[in-house]
């Protein structure tokens, strides 16, 4: 399945606005690369302060779900290196969605699937991230965010 | 005590037992604004704010500031004071 360019485009740009919205609410700050199909979000890692960028590949979305990838600021420099946040203890006994592997275990994220190098097999594939139940329900970039931002806080440091 | 009183008393105690908070949903940009009686349970009462937004949430709980709230505590336990506001969202888990 192929999804053109112009209709991800659409899409996204159909969420930015509520998605926007919530990751200043929180402090965090988005940056669309329409070009790229790129959403880049920008915040702090709670354990340390240091600065991290959620970095969203959105080719396909939303047939599929998107690639989050994670990178922290070299000190004193403006460049990122890839580092991947520790796994924490989320209240009410839910598991962390930050994988020793160094992906979001979720099914909002492509990486997660076994067909793009993930741990899992049993979700269905890529194509079936939205029906996923049982797990973190995010069908939408907010709802993403929100996600990564609460099992953030909750996250002891860097793996 | 005149039934007056009483009622007047009634009347009272009710305001104080609800709580006007706003909600906001991470998917939504304008916020909605619910009153709940304090002993509602949290998840409860998010479950019913995902639905006024229409949003389909796997285990829905609100999140006050930091915090993401106990689905099993009541709104009063888990420290929603009146004019809060809350952000709806999943306390499912990953893996």
């Amino acid at each position: 399945m192929t999804v053109p360019k112009d209709v991800t485009i659409a899409v996204v740009e159909d969420e930015l606005l509520a998605a926007d919205a919530y990751a200043r609410r929180h402090g965090w700050s988005l940056t669309w690369l329409k070009d790229d199909l790129v959403l880049l979000a920008d915040g702090k890692h709670p354990a340390d302060q240091s600065s991290m960028r959620w970095h969203a590949h959105l080719g396909g979305y939303r047939a599929f779900p998107p690639a989050w990838t994670c990178f922290q600021r070299e000190e004193g420099k403006d460049a990122f290196k890839s580092r991947f946040p520790k796994a924490g203890s989320v209240p009410g006994g839910a598991s962390s969605i930050f994988h020793s592997a160094g992906v979001i275990c979720a099914p909002f994220n492509r990486l997660a699937f076994q067909e793009h190098s993930g741990p899992h097999a049993d979700w269905g594939g890529p194509a079936q991230w939205m029906n996923v139940r049982g797990h973190v329900r995010a069908t939408v970039l907010a709802e993403m965010l929100a996600q990564i931002i609460i099992h953030l806080k909750f996250s002891p440091g860097w793996q | 005590m005149s039934t007056a009183t009483l009622e007047a008393q009634d009347r009272g105690d009710q305001r104080i037992h609800e709580i006007t908070v706003t909600v906001f949903a991470p998917s939504h940009v304008e916020p909605k604004h619910f009153t709940w009686p304090v002993t509602n349970k949290v998840g409860v009462a998010a479950a019913e704010a995902a639905k006024a937004f229409g949003i389909d949430v796997e285990a829905p709980t609100f999140q006050k500031g930091d915090d993401v709230l106990d689905r099993e505590k009541t709104l009063v336990a888990a420290g929603v004071k009146e004019h809060d506001t809350l952000e709806i969202v999943s306390a499912g888990g990953g893996v």
